[in-house]
């Protein structure tokens, strides 16, 4: 069968099928995975890691297993993690980005361990979980559904910020 | 040119200072350190500070980034914290309540920055590696039990076994208890950290419920184990080979389990 596309695989229409994992006990991140159904082979995953100390940290991930064991992530859309540079030495020197393929890359299947090397620096208002997660919809096309953004929001709101404990 | 000492140095001052930052992402509390430093996926190693709590002391830290970035594409669980405060010991970081840090005097502010980037570098494999040895382990420890089945009758085995009166979290649990003429204890060792474990859990199961048992070590390859692993495993159990055959496992099973 005729493998897609890394382009291909990120237009294709997903839905939240379930999620996989919750916010745990992780002590440096809340984290949410879910699974994302779409009529493409091999599975979809979306994952969210909000940094608990620093709400404005975090990493929203569209990841792609293949049948063959592939596991490639395809976007991430990040808040400020602080600097990135691209494969050309252009660097953002912090604030919200996007990770993404660009170039012929864009036109082959994703190969197993791909990560996404380009970045472009988004609006300052995705320092904000929620308007982020709505980017990385639009960016991956995946319907939200109002259970999970109320999921993603209670990440966001319920990382300890600067608790005793994280700094003492 | 001919490079002296003195060029060299000043280049590198120079460029450390157009290219290092520090910013403030919590005033007073917490700040970050820009470096031309990059990750696997073009992303700048994250490296904070904040202060210590000796006096003047500063504490260096990934603020658990190295964990996050692991936990994008598999869990991390023990295995991979015990193979992130592998790495980052030799550069006398610890981990602590996941993060990588390490508390310094000001003027080893430098060195404990470079330390924890190695550290952050060296861990970026540690994704595809944990999850291939997660996967191996997976599959030996599968094979094993499966044998065991062969060879006992469901009411002769006890898998896995612990305390479940004193120990409800199993925090000292081996694989399998082969309940014979003897008791046998059983732990399958795919690699060090079970290695350890196993050593830890008949420590406590001897001095409690099975004084009388033999204690047999089913290695996937006893030679890969680190050596002082590999002694400590050797002193507490006997081993089924120095490596995985299932007709050599299997004799040991019979003759130690001496069952009816």
């Amino acid at each position: 069968m005729m493998r897609l596309s890394i382009a291909d695989l990120i237009v294709r229409p997903k839905t939240i099928a379930a999620k996989i994992r919750g916010d745990g006990d992780d002590p440096v991140h809340a984290r949410l995975d879910l699974a994302l159904d779409s009529d493409t082979p091999g599975r979809f995953q979306a994952f969210v890691r909000v940094k608990r100390v620093l709400k404005e940290n975090f990493s929203i991930g569209l990841r792609y297993l293949d049948d063959d064991g592939g596991d490639a992530i395809l976007i991430r859309v990040n808040g400020d993690h602080g600097g990135h540079r691209n494969p050309d030495g252009g660097v953002i020197l912090s604030g919200p980005h996007v990770h993404g393929f660009r170039g012929p890359t864009l036109e082959l299947p994703p190969r197993n361990r791909a990560e996404p090397r380009w970045a472009w620096p988004i609006a300052p208002d995705h320092l904000a979980l929620p308007m982020a997660w709505r980017t990385f919809c639009d960016l991956a096309n995946v319907r939200s559904e109002r259970k999970f953004e109320r999921e993603v929001a209670k990440l966001y709101t319920s990382s300890r910020q600067l608790s005793f404990k994280a700094f003492r | 040119m001919i490079p002296t000492p003195e060029s060299l140095h000043r280049a590198f001052a120079t460029a450390l200072d157009s290219e290092a930052s520090v910013r403030v992402r919590r005033p007073g509390r917490l700040f970050q350190v820009d470096l031309p430093a990059y990750m696997g996926d073009g992303d700048a190693a994250e490296i904070y500070v904040r202060p210590g709590r000796a006096e003047g002391s500063l504490v260096v830290t990934d603020l658990g980034s190295t964990r996050t970035r692991i936990s994008y594409r598999r869990e991390v669980d023990e295995s991979v914290d015990a193979e992130l405060a592998r790495l980052a010991e030799p550069h006398g970081i610890e981990l602590l309540d996941g993060e990588l840090q390490v508390e310094v005097p000001a003027n080893e502010l430098f060195a404990a920055t470079l330390g924890l980037l190695q550290v952050e570098a060296q861990a970026e494999q540690l994704a595809y590696v944990s999850r291939r040895r997660a996967r191996e382990a997976t599959q030996f420890r599968k094979q094993v039990l499966e044998l065991l089945h062969e060879l006992f009758r469901e009411d002769q085995i006890e898998a896995p076994f612990f305390d479940e009166k004193n120990d409800e979290e199993a925090l000292y649990k081996i694989d399998a208890l082969i309940r014979g003429k003897k008791p046998l204890g059983v732990a399958i060792v795919p690699g060090d950290l079970e290695a350890e474990r196993a050593v830890g859990s008949k420590l406590v199961l001897e001095k409690t419920l099975i004084p009388d048992a033999r204690w047999l070590a089913i290695p996937r390859d006893l030679e890969r184990l680190g050596s002082r692993t590999r002694k400590r495993l050797l002193k507490h159990y006997y081993p089924a080979g120095s490596s995985f055959e299932r007709d050599v496992v299997r004799k040991c099973l019979r003759d130690l389990a001496d069952v009816a």
